[in-house]
């Protein structure tokens, strides 16, 4: 098994960013798990399918690689009832 | 001697924004409360956005005045010049008369400005102090600054860290601004503070910087959120690009025009140039109008417009959207996180009424489209907008094939200085394509075959 670090100092334009980053950012972004764009990017860069088989389960793979659940709307609601929340611990 | 641009005088700048709810075929349908599943009503986002905007988000008026505040600070570089691409054309020998407006002419380089101007005066006039707000790379944050600097408000952008560690110039366009520019995740929220006390090198997120600036909003007094896409409000703001492009294509002579496209990403500098245009086509104009998208993300080229699950475990109510099947989850050697669930609902059901004609190209297309522009028409165009200059190359081509004088709008939403980076991966041969096989769909989209289908509306009317 290759060490986790391998392929940290690799450098790829992040779309979502707009800027550069290294490998590293890219498998750590998610909560540690990779991005959900991990392979589109570096597909063609690095062996990716066997980097993420080597280093995470097949649960984490899925959670890290599935579509967001919520649209931009949705998002920015959850967010507001949960900053309500903390105003009101805060009072 | 030929004209090779068109500046407007300033007297001569649109004066209202074009709302194209007012015009919808089919009105969209509410975004619904994920908390109690009733549409959302304007209290709901009240803690985050004033209520002249909310008003404007839900408004169906068709014209709306743009305050004369807003118009002053518009005029510091509007309206933008449209250009005639004299040499592009002759580098393609083609007979279509090719024009762009050119929106990399503002003071942070793009179209984000139009909105981001008119956010700023909504806030301040409803008394709001101070602006929170989230960037990656900086390019709406710094808009943002600018607008704020303008208009004498606070503006506190959370930054994504790892682009505020690396990428300096934008974070110093915003204090130059006068903005307070933070890495996120900071120690200045709850949300921040709690990604620090895990990871404290974490090298932050889009997903965190979020949360940041709308605690921020909501616990902050006299303070709001702002966001530089998506929302239908922001796609209004946009309109006077397409609306300054109508007198000018005038001026140029020109009495119609055939072709209009714009590049999506959250879909507003495309929405901006075309809902004039689809106005005109729902008034029965034959314009082609052609949002472009990348292969790798093909939304509006490939996804069905479905009920669909939001997540793999199935367990989120059914959203009607374009979809490619909530179980789809690529094999390890195939892409990933192709379903995109951004698309503005407004470009969504206009595709739907079959007003746009979507397309999709691959990367290595686009940049070598966007080095051909670079090379006749000068200015260096940002990767997003290659893929609008894709269509334009195609499309003169097309013109050329069938011998006919096409007209071809596009808007050259801005300026690649601060992207060069993808442009050196393309040059050292980094960058490759990546198309969504077929097949891989075709296998995700059984997932949703047993589920029920949303109602196709087409100007209001089932589609049969």
């Amino acid at each position: 098994m290759t060490a986790i670090e391998e392929h940290d100092a690799l450098i790829i334009y992040c779309p979502q960013l707009g800027g550069e980053i290294p490998f590293r950012y890219c498998r750590t972004v998610n909560e540690d798990l990779p991005c959900r764009k991990i392979i589109i990017c570096w597909e063609f860069r690095i062996e990716i399918g066997n980097f993420l088989n080597e280093h995470y389960s097949f649960d984490q793979i899925q959670r890290a690689l599935a579509p967001p659940t919520k649209t931009r709307l949705d998002t920015i609601l959850d967010l507001i009832e949960k900053a309500k929340k903390i105003k009101e611990e805060e009072e | 001697m030929k004209e090779f641009k068109v500046f407007l005088k300033e007297d001569e700048i649109p004066k209202q924004w074009y709302n194209i709810q007012a015009d919808l075929p089919t009105p969209l349908q509410p975004p619904l409360n994920p908390g109690t599943g009733k549409p959302i009503g304007p209290q709901d986002l009240a803690p985050v956005f004033p209520m002249n905007l909310i008003e404007q988000e839900v408004s169906t008026q068709r014209w709306i005045d743009i305050p004369q505040e807003v118009m002053e600070k518009l005029l510091i570089w509007r309206p933008t010049p449209l250009h005639r691409a004299y040499a592009l054309e002759k580098a393609l020998g083609t007979p279509a008369r090719i024009y762009y407006k050119n929106e990399g002419v503002s003071p942070p380089g793009s179209h984000k400005p139009n909105t981001a101007i008119a956010q700023a005066y909504y806030n301040k006039i409803f008394g709001i102090k101070r602006i929170a707000t989230e960037t990656g790379a900086g390019q709406w944050g710094s808009a943002l600054s600018f607008a704020c600097c303008l208009f004498g408000l606070e503006c506190k952008v959370y930054m994504v860290r790892i682009s505020y560690d690396q990428k300096p110039y934008r974070r110093l366009m915003m204090n130059t601004w006068g903005a307070n520019c933070i890495p996120s995740p900071s120690k200045d929220t709850n949300a921040g503070r709690k990604i620090l006390e895990q990871h404290p090198d974490s090298p932050g997120s889009l997903g965190i910087a979020i949360s940041e600036a709308i605690e921020d909003a909501v616990t902050t007094k006299d303070t709001r959120y702002s966001l530089g896409s998506v929302l239908n409000h922001v796609m209004m703001h946009q309109t006077i690009i397409g609306l300054e492009a109508k007198k000018q294509l005038e001026k140029f002579g020109e009495k119609k025009v055939d072709i209009v496209t714009g590049c999506v990403g959250g879909g507003s500098n495309f929405s901006g140039l075309a809902f004039p245009f689809v106005l005109d086509k729902i008034n029965g104009a034959k314009i082609t109008i052609i949002p472009a998208e990348p292969t790798s993300c093909p939304t509006m080229t490939k996804a069905p417009f479905v009920y669909d699950f939001g997540d793999t475990a199935a367990t989120t109510p059914l959203l009607a959207m374009h979809s490619l099947g909530h179980t789809f989850i690529p094999a390890p050697i195939h892409a990933g996180g192709l379903r995109y669930h951004g698309l503005a609902p407004l470009v969504s059901q206009l595709i739907i009424e079959g007003l746009l004609e979507p397309r999709a190209y691959n990367q290595l297309e686009c940049y070598a489209n966007a080095v051909l522009w670079a090379r006749t028409e000068g200015a260096i165009p940002a990767p997003e907008t290659s893929h609008a200059i894709s269509v334009v190359v195609e499309e003169a081509k097309k013109a050329k094939e069938e011998g006919k004088e096409k007209v071809i709008l596009l808007n050259w939403s801005g300026h690649g200085l601060m992207d060069l980076g993808g442009y050196d991966s393309y040059f050292s041969g980094k960058l490759i394509d990546y198309p969504l096989p077929e097949d891989e769909m075709k296998k995700s989209l059984k997932s949703i075959e047993g589920l029920p289908k949303p109602a196709m509306l087409r100007k209001g009317k089932p589609i049969k």
